[in-house]
């Protein structure tokens, strides 16, 4: 009896014991489901990507996988910008927390999500964030032609002309080893790196000559600026503190709000008879 | 036809590094019309930047318990008190907090009452109509917040108040006496649970003396409290 009663046992603590393993054990690799996702983009299927994200993220939520959902979030956003859905590709951006690695390049696309959602005030907050001193030396070329960009889009010279300063003192030694490694071997990375370097600087260089021109127009028509964008009001319980860009605190960063104003337009009387 | 491919990659090589040798060059030639910087820095567009945040603690409808101790100055100058408080303060919204308080007084012979006591035996210092305990009601308004860095180790939001409130106090010798309190401090919202506060108030009450004549006595307090907000 006491026998039959030990053997039992071992028999329910060895099906327990292999119905835990079969639960904890993943049957698929995330991060190579995602490079599927990624390849199936780049060969224009994006119907077919989203379809496979939404799979995967079904098959993560049964295996209890958590991590990764950060990449699937950016995968899922850049293929729904692509196809012109700003809005949910936007809630893909915001998905990612800031303490991922991929929060920066969220910040990023999603600025552009906003410009063509027309948010401009937004994209000048995200574009605050990204040139912050903390993240001078992480971001990329790109982020530095964003901000340059929408500070041109609303006639913000001085900006302009700040976002290039920081461009040039932050990618000049980038931009020399990059160079250097180029001359003695040449790699596809560096290569496409240098390329992207040089487009960026192009694009700064079309801003800065663009500014140049308006600084002398806009300067008969200085003050006459209207509102870029509608500002959102600060709640009533919300916290407000000045703003400035040389000394961020850690807990400000993403918290900005910015009430813009459009370039200067010649605003014509109108007379009534 | 090999040859012709050979040499077409090899001036796309050739052209693409000295493409690449420029970009340094290029990036020189940004940004170095000194005047026009200049002359756009005139052009003030007046945009407004400023940080939005929501409050770290969220403080509508929470209750908070805090544990203080009080050094008090003024009133009789030959007794010295501290007091314990304990307290539960319902936090309507971040600006609004209503509060029941409970303070029990120690009391000792100050330096000068000792010094009374020790000297003419006919002459003893009135000190019979101590402070035991009392309850106060209060109501706080929190009209100025702001933040601090703590030590690196957090950014810790506070804000700082004022409140008024209306009591009773326990004498040793008359009974009860009317307690009026008026004055303010800084709350620190250390965590979500976690709270501090350094209070400075004004209080006042009425006391007896020799020949049951009443005496107004004010003290000013300054109270260092630890609370828990549930």
């Amino acid at each position: 009896m006491i026998k039959t009663c030990r053997s039992l046992l071992f028999l329910i603590l060895a099906i327990s014991s292999a119905v835990a393993t079969a639960a904890e054990k993943v049957p698929f690799d995330v991060n190579r489901e995602i490079y599927k996702a990624y390849r199936m983009t780049a060969a224009g299927e994006d119907r077919k990507a989203l379809g496979q994200l939404k799979f995967l993220k079904k098959r993560m939520k049964q295996f209890k996988v958590k991590k990764n959902f950060d990449d699937i979030a950016l995968l899922k956003g850049r293929i729904l910008f692509n196809r012109g859905l700003y809005e949910q590709a936007l809630k893909q951006y915001k998905k990612i927390p800031k303490d991922s690695e991929l929060w920066l390049s969220a910040v990023e696309e999603r600025a552009w999500t906003k410009y063509h959602l027309g948010q401009k005030n937004e994209v000048i907050a995200d574009s605050h964030t990204l040139m912050s001193p903390l993240f001078n030396q992480s971001v990329g070329p790109e982020a530095f032609y964003l901000s340059a960009y929408i500070a041109h889009q609303v006639c913000d010279f001085t900006r302009v002309f700040k976002v290039i300063e920081t461009f040039k003192k932050v990618s000049r030694q980038k931009i020399k080893t990059l160079e250097q490694t180029m001359a003695s071997h040449k790699s596809r990375k560096t290569h496409w790196q240098l390329q992207h370097y040089s487009e960026v600087i192009k694009k700064l260089h079309l801003i800065e000559a663009d500014s140049i021109q308006r600084i002398y127009l806009d300067k008969q028509l200085a003050g006459q600026r209207l509102q870029a964008g509608n500002v959102e009001r600060p709640g009533p319980d919300d916290l407000q503190f000045p703003f400035d860009e040389e000394d961020v605190w850690i807990d400000e960063i993403d918290q900005l709000q910015v009430d813009a104003k459009t370039c200067p337009t010649l605003l014509k009387k109108v007379v009534s008879l | 036809m090999r040859s012709l491919q050979t040499v077409i990659l090899a001036i796309t090589l050739i052209s693409g590094s000295l493409a690449f040798a420029k970009a340094s060059e290029d990036l020189d030639s940004l940004g170095v019309n000194r005047e026009v910087v200049r002359k756009a820095r005139k052009l003030q567009p007046n945009n407004k930047v400023k940080i939005v945040q929501k409050r770290s603690v969220d403080r509508r409808w929470r209750v908070e318990g805090t544990l203080g101790y009080g050094y008090i100055t003024g009133g009789s100058p030959y007794v010295d008190s501290k007091q314990l408080e304990g307290a539960l303060e319902l936090h309507v919204t971040p600006r609004w907090s209503v509060g029941g308080r409970y303070y029990s007084f120690q009391n000792e012979l100050s330096q000068e009452g000792q010094r009374v006591f020790d000297g003419s035996p006919s002459v003893r210092p009135d000190v019979r109509d101590f402070a035991s305990d009392a309850y106060l009601a209060s109501v706080s308004f929190y009209p100025v917040y702001g933040k601090i860095n703590l030590f690196d180790w957090n950014v810790t939001q506070f804000d700082i108040y004022l409140s008024a409130g209306y009591g009773q106090i326990n004498l040793a010798q008359s009974g009860s006496s009317d307690l009026i309190s008026a004055g303010g401090g800084v709350g620190f919202w250390l965590t979500d649970w976690l709270t501090s506060r350094f209070e400075v108030r004004y209080q006042t009450y009425k006391d007896s003396i020799a020949d049951n004549q009443s005496r107004r006595l004010e003290q000013t307090v300054f109270t260092a409290k630890l609370g828990f907000l549930l």
